[in-house]
């Protein structure tokens, strides 16, 4: 079920309409990326390259925003993609296809008909460390392909997990290049509790940004959604007897820490951030 | 006897005598008579088999439609003539298709040839005939149909003519057991109690025919075909073009409120071989059945003609159409650009790839990372119409994680061992207790410390079926490196089953 933060009029009004999408030059993201796109828009033919420990649920959360608005989202060289995790970022499962790699493997002219095919078709290519076995010289065709068609391209360059390849660049290059990185998992304790949500920095640097930026981020969020944290000069002000909106989410929509009891004393303290340790006394004045 | 989701769908005259019944659960079936053979149906099967008696039948007489494999359709008044009578053109029928299945069919079964008024009285006659061994034929006129119906019983409108069995369920707890007393009964009544499906089974009764009210020609320039410059040989990729062309074509039927009855379907190849088949249906024809027609006739054709070139084309043109008295389905309004681009591209992809290797997703439901969804073959999935593909189903799953759900989800789950702090492996007993807190996690061969952890959550899957039987515990596991894992335990070997990435 997607996820209600998402104001859907709001994003096919703000630019993506699938259909005259060719003509937009922008597409949308989901309103999370605020602090990080501006109008939470990305160049149409981008090419982005999603890295760090959350780099799958990243680059999901990258092809959400369009593919709630209409577009098509096709997967490759990511056979492990969790679809469950997908829908619950926001991404619209009757819109997702996935291309599997058979056992005895594609070489790179089948890699490159497959990936032509699906620049062809769909708005949004998300494709794994498998689909980096392409060649140099055809990566930069399949770019060029990209670019002329307006789709985006999510390339995961590792994996972030423990049985991932190694961080490698990716061969297709990388106009915009998101990393988390710091991120702490919360609601886990010794043998109690049970993940919460996932606090993470999301930093955005490549060609196409002058300076590099950074945003706190939910990825996920206690229902599996992405939300920007938000900043806190903007939570400091709250005093007792103010109501913290509902539009402004503080938290995931449970307290993080909320499975592990407080007199156990064993929330994973490394890196947990200061303002994560505020939020059940927000909570009490709201 | 043929099954089909545990219900006999069809079975032998053999077996018919033991007192096997379409309609019997296969364990009933089984107990009246021990010794039949069991096959699970499959429509393309008897589409090929019955592709020589199509062909054989279609030579002697004009416009043989095919209601379902093994079941055809003809009008008789223009053969009856020239074959000098009905029992003589019957007859002639049945010494034809004789011949023709002795070809293809191993075992021949006995063929039923019925000639009445209306596809019910001929489908009830053909049945009778079957069990006879001779062709039966029922006096022309409604009064005569009427006579032969009425002592036959309401089952026959679900055996015949497809009403729901429930249906038939209801008439007989009413006292209804007869197809006379169920025409006696004023129509209006009948309507008034049973609505639309009342009025047909009504009709039916009295010895009317199955073709509704409303149902017309086509207006002109209905069909939709496509021509391919590239002859195309793969079956796969004409039944992917054959999905679209009948979603165009039940896309401008549904615009004028009409859903197709009776459809022709034409393959042609770049030598000019032809295959042309009338099918007919009387609830309609949807896209989806439109599109498995295709395939029976294209998988028969490839079977038992001689095809020397590749198909180049492809043709889908109503016969009949009637107004839609049923549901209305999808008008396509949601459909967009994107939407064609997508599908086209996926055809293109499952010609570049293959039919196995182009899936989408399909809710499942479970409590395993892997069980909420799977994916399935896009050629065999509706891409435009998920809704019926995406229904979470509507059980709770006792025992399946919260969200947020894991983001890279093995299947088949990856070997791993997790330690405690002696290096011993961490066990878990059958009352849920671990033996001792987990340390570390080895994966290949790296070996990482576990910062936190949570569990173990047990399932237990399946305990009624031995061979399904799981028994398995769960652990979200936290490494040093901040990843985290979901591992289960099952008969003391860990598996990694998903990550949290």
């Amino acid at each position: 079920m997607p996820r209600g933060s998402t104001n859907l009029a709001e994003l096919t009004g703000s630019g993506l309409l699938s259909g005259a999408a060719a003509q937009q030059r922008t597409i949308a993201m989901l309103p999370a990326f605020e602090e990080l796109l501006p109008q939470a828009v990305m160049q149409r033919g981008s090419v982005v390259e999603c890295a760090g420990s959350a780099a799958v649920s990243l680059a999901l959360a990258l092809a959400a925003g369009p593919s709630l608005a209409g577009a098509w989202v096709g997967v490759a060289g990511l056979p492990h993609v969790g679809v469950a995790a997908a829908v619950e970022l926001g991404v619209a499962p009757e819109r997702l296809v996935m291309v599997a790699e058979p056992a005895q493997r594609f070489d790179d002219g089948q890699w490159a008909e497959v990936l032509a095919a699906m620049i062809d078709g769909f708005d949004v290519l998300l494709l794994g460390p498998g689909a980096h076995a392409v060649k140099a010289v055809t990566a930069r065709r399949l770019v060029a392909r990209l670019q002329s068609r307006g789709a985006v391209l999510l390339s995961i360059v590792s994996s972030g997990c423990a049985s991932g390849a190694s961080g490698v660049s990716g061969v297709f290059g990388a106009d915009l290049r998101f990393e988390a990185t710091d991120a702490v998992w919360q609601g886990l304790g010794n043998g109690h509790g049970v993940a919460r949500g996932r606090r993470a920095s999301v930093q955005l640097s490549g060609r196409r940004v002058p300076r590099p930026r950074r945003a706190e981020m939910w990825l996920p969020t206690a229902d599996g959604a992405v939300e920007a944290v938000v900043s806190i000069a903007v939570a400091a002000p709250v005093s007792p007897g103010t109501s913290v909106s509902p539009g402004t989410s503080l938290s995931p929509g449970t307290s993080p820490s909320a499975g592990t009891s407080p007199s156990a004393g064993t929330s994973p303290s490394t890196g947990t951030s200061p303002s994560a340790g505020t939020l059940p006394a927000l909570r009490r004045t709201g | 006897m043929v099954l089909h989701a545990n219900r006999v769908v069809a079975h032998s005259v053999a077996a018919g005598t033991e007192g096997v019944a379409v309609g019997q659960r296969r364990r009933d079936a089984q107990a009246r008579c021990p010794s039949v053979r069991i096959e699970q149906h499959d429509a393309a099967r008897d589409a090929r088999a019955f592709e020589p008696v199509v062909r054989a039948v279609g030579a002697m007489v004009p416009r043989v439609e095919i209601t379902e494999p093994g079941t055809l359709t003809f009008i008789s008044r223009g053969p009856s003539r020239y074959f000098g009578g009905d029992a003589a053109m019957a007859a002639s029928v049945a010494a034809t298709a004789t011949d023709a299945a002795q070809l293809s069919l191993a075992a021949v079964g006995a063929f039923g040839i019925g000639v009445a008024d209306g596809r019910f009285a001929a489908g009830i006659a053909a049945r009778r005939s079957a069990r006879r061994g001779e062709p039966v034929v029922i006096d022309a006129g409604s009064l005569a149909t009427a006579a032969f119906l009425a002592p036959l019983p309401v089952r026959l409108l679900s055996v015949v003519a497809g009403v729901s069995p429930e249906f038939v369920h209801l008439l007989n707890r009413l006292g209804v057991h007869h197809l006379g007393p169920l025409a006696e009964l004023p129509e209006a009544d009948v309507v008034a109690r049973f609505g639309p499906l009342g009025r047909f089974a009504h009709r039916l009764a009295g010895g009317g025919d199955d073709r509704l009210p409303g149902t017309h020609d086509p207006p002109a320039g209905m069909q939709v075909q496509r021509v391919f410059e590239q002859p195309v040989f793969h079956s796969d990729a004409l039944v992917f073009v054959a999905r679209q062309l009948a979603e165009e074509l039940v896309g401008m039927l549904a615009a004028d409120g009409r859903v197709c009855t009776r459809l022709v379907v034409t393959a042609e190849t770049e030598h000019g071989e032809q295959s042309e088949r009338l099918w007919y249906r009387s609830s309609g024809l949807s896209a989806a059945a439109m599109v498995e027609r295709v395939r029976w006739q294209l998988d028969a054709w490839a079977q038992h003609g001689a095809i020397t070139a590749g198909v180049a084309l492809l043709r889908l043109d109503p016969a009949e159409v009637r107004s839609d008295d049923g549901v209305q389905l999808g008008l396509w309004g949601g459909r967009t650009q994107a939407d064609e681009w997508a599908v086209r591209a996926v055809a293109r992809l499952v010609a570049v790839a293959s039919e196995q290797q182009v899936l989408v997703p399909a809710a499942q439901g479970g409590r395993q990372p892997h069980d909420a969804y799977i994916w399935t073959p896009a050629v065999t999935a509706d891409l435009l119409e998920p809704v019926e593909r995406l229904a979470v189903p509507n059980h709770p799953w006792p025992g399946r994680l919260p969200a947020p759900s894991p983001a890279v989800v093995h299947h088949p789950p990856r070997s791993v061992s997790v330690l405690d702090i002696t290096g011993a492996a961490v066990r878990v007993t059958g009352r849920g207790a671990v033996s001792a807190p987990p340390y570390a996690v080895q994966l290949g061969g790296s070996l990482d410390a576990i910062q936190s952890w949570a569990g173990p959550w047990p399932v237990e899957e399946r305990w009624w079926d031995a061979a399904r039987h799981r028994r398995l515990a769960r652990f979200q596991v936290l490494t040093q490196a901040g990843a985290l894992l979901l591992l289960t335990v099952e008969r003391g070997q860990w598996w990694l089953a998903a990550e949290y990435s």
